[in-house]
């Protein structure tokens, strides 16, 4: 079941980075960007982590490309030209350095490479938000008496006590799943996999929003790195990582954005090799 | 077939799914009630009685309604984007839909589809994806009132939607949890204030973010005074201008479907949920559709009583007078949690 999720997971969130890299409508390619992203979302469940999911949709999916959308639909582009000689000799090498890396990913999947044998997941008896939670804030604040694991047993016990319900949603997954039904060798694969579609489109398209998404695009693989190790190593350091990630990501599309938007109120033009001169 | 039955597992398949469709199906007649429920009390409020010729008291209109929209022709504007012109009307329906499989009804199992310890954050998340819907609608319609409506209505919702959840964060510091069953039981306590027990509800304790959750809330379900992206009198009829048949009813499903989970959350969060005198568990479920049916009649008495925000004043008020509010809640609720966690 789980490797059953994943595959869909992994298929979806594949073609939609390529579909964001290779569609001449930035619209379209924003659009794809959400899917993945969500697909993206759906894998960090797998991988327990259900607080990044969420913030995964709520930060990527609804802030971020909501403001490349309202980027996008503002400016209003009429013209999509990607031609020329050396367009299509940058092209080549950037397919080329593409496919290369692509070699290195399938090499990691064939060799089955992960770190050393792992401990036993020991899911931490409080949910997943609580964990970063304590994690983030730990040093500062002491932690409360009635969230304690130790001392509110009675909160645990009274959620289990329902029937169903003790299976249902994120929780009973965690119950019931192996320590990792997916290879780590798999997730690192195309966590690879996407990030180097990421930088296929950074080195091909000239469209800076779409450059932009792209830089996106890599930020989330290394994200579901990250995760992906957490889960190994059961450790939420990881977590922790993703989530400053995502806070980074959140301020640096805004700025990004608002320097396109002056670009192009300056030089009508948001393809980079048109803005080649140092001045205003 | 028997040992079919016997399994925990497709037990719980089979009666999420039971759960799902009752309420999926309660939901859309809830929706269309909300519809005739609208159209009454406006009547009322501008002194006519509403619709009252399709069946007694007029109880039939939504279904006349709904058959009128089916007939009609169903029109596509030449140069739209066929695909997203198609795929945004799913969008208004679905994340308000989504929303409803985390919200306790009840305090038995029936009527709690699930309880996921991220409850609120997928809420959040739902209520951030509904953006798309109305945005995509208006960029794809090939027309500028229905682009001027899109691009409105992603402004608006993102500015009103960091307010609304730094809202929620003081509940969330008094509850101590995301998931919203823990935050109902959490507000079964009751409070004493000298001799008088009152109920816990984080109303009490929370006036200021409730406020700032019910404003954020009209915002968010563009509904008047903030509804600038179908503004009439200016846009025409902003971001569903162009369509036409079930597809403009489907935004108008969708509308109404986020009230309805939206005034779901309010109850959730701030009024106590199912949590109530006199009634036993089992139909403590009452207690939240009554609780639910009273916001949702402030959010059409709001309707007809405010004239509509300018848009400089619509983010003036977002992001100069509730975002401050909002975090300053914040940081008060802290101080408070943290002063009485000390021994």
């Amino acid at each position: 079941m789980m490797l059953l999720l994943f595959a869909v997971f992994a298929i979806t969130l594949v073609g939609c980075s390529l579909m964001v890299v290779l569609h001449r409508n930035p619209v379209t390619s924003a659009l794809f960007l959400v899917v993945a992203f969500c697909a993206l979302a759906g894998l960090y469940l797998l991988l327990q982590a259900e607080f990044l999911a969420m913030v995964q949709v709520i930060v990527y999916a609804g802030a971020i490309m909501v403001l490349f959308l309202f980027v996008i639909m503002y400016l209003n582009l009429k013209r999509d030209v990607e031609d020329g000689l050396q367009f299509a000799l940058r092209r080549g090498a950037g397919w080329l350095l593409g496919i290369l890396l692509l070699g290195t990913a399938a090499l990691f999947l064939s060799r089955g490479w992960a770190p050393g044998a792992t401990t036993e997941a020991s899911p931490p008896p409080i949910g997943n938000s609580a964990a970063i939670g304590r994690l983030l804030f730990a040093l500062l604040v002491p932690v409360r008496a009635d969230l304690d694991p130790a001392a509110g047993g009675h909160r645990r016990r009274g959620r289990h006590r329902t029937g169903p319900r003790q299976a249902s949603g994120v929780r009973g997954a965690r119950a019931v799943s192996a320590p990792m039904a997916v290879p780590l060798s798999w997730m690192l694969a195309l966590s690879g996999v996407v990030f180097v579609i990421g930088l296929i489109g950074v080195l091909v398209r000239r469209n800076a929003l779409v450059i932009f998404m792209s830089i996106e695009l890599m930020l989330n693989a290394a994200n579901l790195a990250f995760v992906a190790f957490a889960r190994q190593l059961d450790s939420l350091d990881g977590q922790v990582f993703v989530f400053f990630v995502m806070t980074v990501a959140a301020a640096e599309v805004a700025i990004g954005l608002a320097i396109i938007v002056n670009v192009f109120r300056l030089r009508e033009t948001v393809y980079v090799d048109e803005i080649n001169l140092l001045k205003g | 077939m028997t040992g079919l039955w016997g399994r925990p597992d497709f037990m719980f398949a089979f009666w999420a799914l039971v759960k799902i469709l009752v309420i999926l199906h309660a939901m859309l007649a809830m929706v269309s009630y909300m519809i005739y429920a609208e159209r009454k009390v406006a009547g009322h409020m501008q002194a006519r009685t509403g619709p009252n010729r399709v069946g007694p008291l007029g109880l039939l209109q939504p279904v006349a309604d709904v058959l009128k929209l089916f007939f009609k022709e169903e029109f596509t504007p030449a140069g739209a984007n066929k695909v997203v012109f198609h795929i945004a009307p799913m969008l208004a329906v679905i994340p308000a839909l989504v929303t409803f499989s985390v919200i306790p009804f009840g305090a038995t199992g029936p009527f709690i589809v699930t309880d996921v310890n991220v409850g609120l954050l997928v809420f959040l998340a739902m209520s951030s994806l509904g953006v798309y819907a109305i945005t995509l609608g208006g960029w794809s319609s090939n027309n500028k009132y229905a682009l001027l409506g899109g691009l409105r209505s992603s402004a608006q919702m993102i500015s009103y939607e960091l307010a609304m959840g730094l809202s929620t964060i003081g509940v969330l510091l008094l509850a101590g949890s995301l998931s919203l069953v823990d935050i109902v039981k959490a507000q079964s306590q009751a409070i004493h204030v000298g001799p008088i027990a009152l109920q816990g509800w984080y109303v009490l304790l929370q006036p200021v973010a409730f406020g700032i959750f019910m404003i954020t809330a009209l915002a968010e379900t563009n509904r008047a005074p903030f509804d600038l992206p179908e503004a009439e009198g200016e846009l025409v009829a902003g971001f569903h201008t162009e369509y036409s048949s079930m597809k403009f009813g489907l935004f108008f499903l969708g509308e109404f479907a986020n009230v309805i989970s939206i005034c779901s959350i309010a109850v959730t969060l701030f009024l106590g949920g199912w949590n109530g005198p006199w009634l036993p568990d089992s139909l403590k479920f009452l207690w939240f559709f009554a609780k639910l049916a009273v916001l949702l009649f402030f959010f059409i008495w709001v309707r007809w009583t405010y004239p509509r925000l300018r848009y400089d004043q619509l983010m003036n008020l977002g992001w100069k007078v509730l975002l401050p509010l909002a975090l300053g809640n914040i940081v008060l609720t802290a101080l408070f949690v943290y002063a009485k966690a000390q021994p």
